[in-house]
């Protein structure tokens, strides 16, 4: 069953205007960490928006595990497994970090609104089983002492270890990473690295990683993918990428592509 | 695992959590698994208090003051139904006035039909959820301004039939309301316990409802929808259930309304009467239970004091009303926000410890 848990996107294009920022795309993510990486502007948000229902292709097809994903709705993409972070993160300034945590849980929520109104069992149940899911994973990521805290008042950093959570807890199969750790200090990064270490069955989840930092990329992922351009250029373990000549083109900005 | 094991996983209520394993651990010994407002009940105490020395009004008030206590009360519950489209959810609605008036219209000609006034309120209720949700339908697409010029024109529209449809409202002069009250009390004190007891009953539900899943959800498809998206939200879904929960809340204080005006007319319920209950829930302080209470016990008791000034009442209003929303631009409700922030400040000049950036955060939700 794990065998075929994997994203595939085949022969994906997305172009605004005559700018083709996918171009033809065709990829698989494993289970497990991968990275991926590519110069500024090379797709990558894109090709998360695309995954998780953002954008619609112009051509080709996402597929989780067989299933097609593109078509769907974010929301319903969402409800067959994907989640997502942003760059900059997108949490609910007003609420505490355990309860921007729980939103994630919203689609396995077995309680409707009715009895969440006249305090059913099953409502309390949920809500508290949920709470301690949420504290638990909070505290692989060493945030359970600001648990209770605004999440607008925390750091940037903290928000953004907040929004993985957050994702997290919808107990994603396919968990979409948009720079989870640029802008974070190193001790942050520890905490970013060691709460994912935990806490994501590697055989189970498929996890991709934008991420500029070679080194944490290593420290990670067993494998990373490099984007130029809208195509994959590099595909293989981290060291294998970064060796590739077309890659270190890419990165040191030879101005071939007009 | 298939989609439809992960699907029956979640509606059996065992959450398949074999790619999290970690998650499984229930005894789990963090630092901050204490919730800090662990007793809810607690915040109840002051509210039970104030509804409990308010049901003494018919008994301890004169006619008028009890006439005005009981107008306040009601424009709280109206203002609550305000605060959950425009606040809570933050959709930009101006089809309250009308929706309250569908109330008020809705229960008098129920009434007129022989359908006892208790009946008429929750049946007014059910419908005005029904048209809000019409109402409500642009909002798929519309966000913002055009959404309130959408739901404007829903608003003018249903003013419009108050007026037109003269045989069953009595056109533009006018309806007269069918009196009711309990066996044995009077109207007055009548209608005022029925608007205590609903409004209280009003802010109880809602308050269940925004402390917990659904106030979160709709928070977050207010600040930050995609996010909500992402996480598998059906954003129009919720978008219209707080139409819904709106517009029937507006309409039973509209039919409470009706029966202590005793007679309606369609300029009641006209755009001036939208930017009062506007006033009241920016006054008050939106996304707040207190704000409601505040916004709506001001603006009853701000036009009293005024009374004296004769034709200079509007001018001291208007100006009153400038200079509480350019003091308090969260309304009365942060004025305790304010004062707790000054006891902080003042409390860390004392010790020299600055604990103000990231500890001063209260518990979110705490209404």
């Amino acid at each position: 069953m794990n065998g075929e848990l994997a994203l595939t996107l085949d022969d994906v294009s997305v172009s605004f205007g005559g700018n083709h920022v996918l171009d033809g795309l065709s990829t698989r993510f494993e289970v497990g960490f991968t990275g991926l990486m590519g110069p500024n502007g090379a797709g990558k948000t894109t090709l998360l928006n695309v995954i998780c229902g953002f954008l619609n292709p112009n051509s080709g097809q996402v597929t989780l595990a067989g299933e097609r994903l593109s078509g769907l709705s974010t929301t319903r993409i969402a409800r067959r497994g994907v989640a997502r972070t942003f760059q900059s993160p997108r949490l609910i300034e007003d609420l505490t970090v355990l309860q921007n945590a729980m939103l994630g849980f919203h689609q396995h929520y077995t309680a409707g609104h009715i009895r969440e109104l006249f305090g059913s069992r099953k409502a309390r149940r949920d809500e508290r089983e949920f709470q301690q899911q949420a504290l638990h994973l909070l505290d692989l990521f060493g945030l359970s002492d600001f648990a209770h805290r605004e999440a607008g008042s925390l750091p940037l950093g903290s928000q953004k270890i907040v929004e993985v959570v957050r994702a997290l807890v919808s107990r994603p199969r396919a968990l979409l990473l948009d720079e989870p750790a640029a802008g974070l200090g190193a001790k942050d990064v520890d905490a970013m690295l060691a709460g994912l270490n935990s806490a994501v069955d590697v055989s189970e989840v498929v996890v991709v990683i934008i991420e500029h930092d070679i080194e944490l990329v290593t420290r990670l992922c067993p494998r990373a993918s490099v984007l130029h351009f809208g195509r994959m250029i590099a595909e293989g373990t981290p060291a294998s990428v970064l060796a590739d000549p077309v890659v270190r083109d890419a990165y040191l900005g030879v101005e071939d592509a007009a | 695992m298939t989609v439809s094991e992960q699907d029956l996983a979640a509606e059996t209520g065992t959450p398949s959590n074999r790619a999290y394993p970690n998650l499984d651990v229930r005894q789990h010994t963090g630092a901050a698994t204490e919730v800090p407002s662990s007793h809810p009940w607690r915040r109840l105490i002051l509210p039970v208090a104030m509804v409990a020395a308010l049901a003494f009004g018919p008994n301890l008030l004169n006619d008028y003051w009890s006439f005005l206590a009981n107008l306040a009360i009601i424009y709280a519950l109206m203002t609550l139904s305000y605060d959950m489209l425009l606040g809570w959810s933050g959709q930009m609605g101006l089809a309250q006035a009308a929706l309250v008036g569908l109330g008020a219209y809705g229960v008098t000609v129920m009434m007129n039909h022989g359908i006892p006034y208790l009946l008429s309120l929750p049946l007014a209720g059910i419908l005005a959820a029904v048209v809000s949700v019409i109402i409500g339908l642009p909002a798929i697409r519309l966000r913002g301004f055009f959404l309130a010029i959408a739901t404007l024109a829903f608003g003018l529209v249903i003013a419009q039939l108050f007026s037109g449809a003269q045989s069953i409202t009595g056109g533009g002069g006018g309806i007269a309301v069918g009196a009711w009250a309990f066996p044995g009390y009077t109207a007055g004190a009548s209608i005022y316990w029925l608007s205590l007891a609903i409004t209280a009953a009003a802010f109880l539900g809602v308050w269940r409802l925004v402390r917990g899943r659904f106030g979160r959800t709709l928070l977050a498809i207010k600040t930050a929808p995609p996010a909500a998206e992402a996480l598998g939200v059906p954003i129009v879904r919720y978008r219209l259930y707080a139409f819904a929960l709106s517009g029937a809340l507006a309409a039973i204080a509209g039919g409470l309304f009706a029966q202590l005006q005793t007679y309606i007319y369609p300029q009641m319920f006209n755009t001036n009467f939208l930017v009062l209950m506007l006033i009241m829930l920016i006054l008050g302080g939106s996304v707040s239970m207190w704000g409601p209470v505040f916004g709506s016990a001001f603006a009853v008791g701000i036009v009293q004091l005024q009374q004296s000034l004769g034709s200079y009442q509007n001018l001291a209003y208007g100006l009153t009303l400038m200079a509480a929303i350019g003091v308090l631009p969260g309304g009365i409700v942060s004025l305790w926000a304010m004062a707790k922030r000054y006891v902080r400040r003042a409390r860390a000049g004392r010790n020299t410890v600055d604990s103000s950036r990231v500890g001063d955060a209260e518990p979110a939700g705490s209404l």
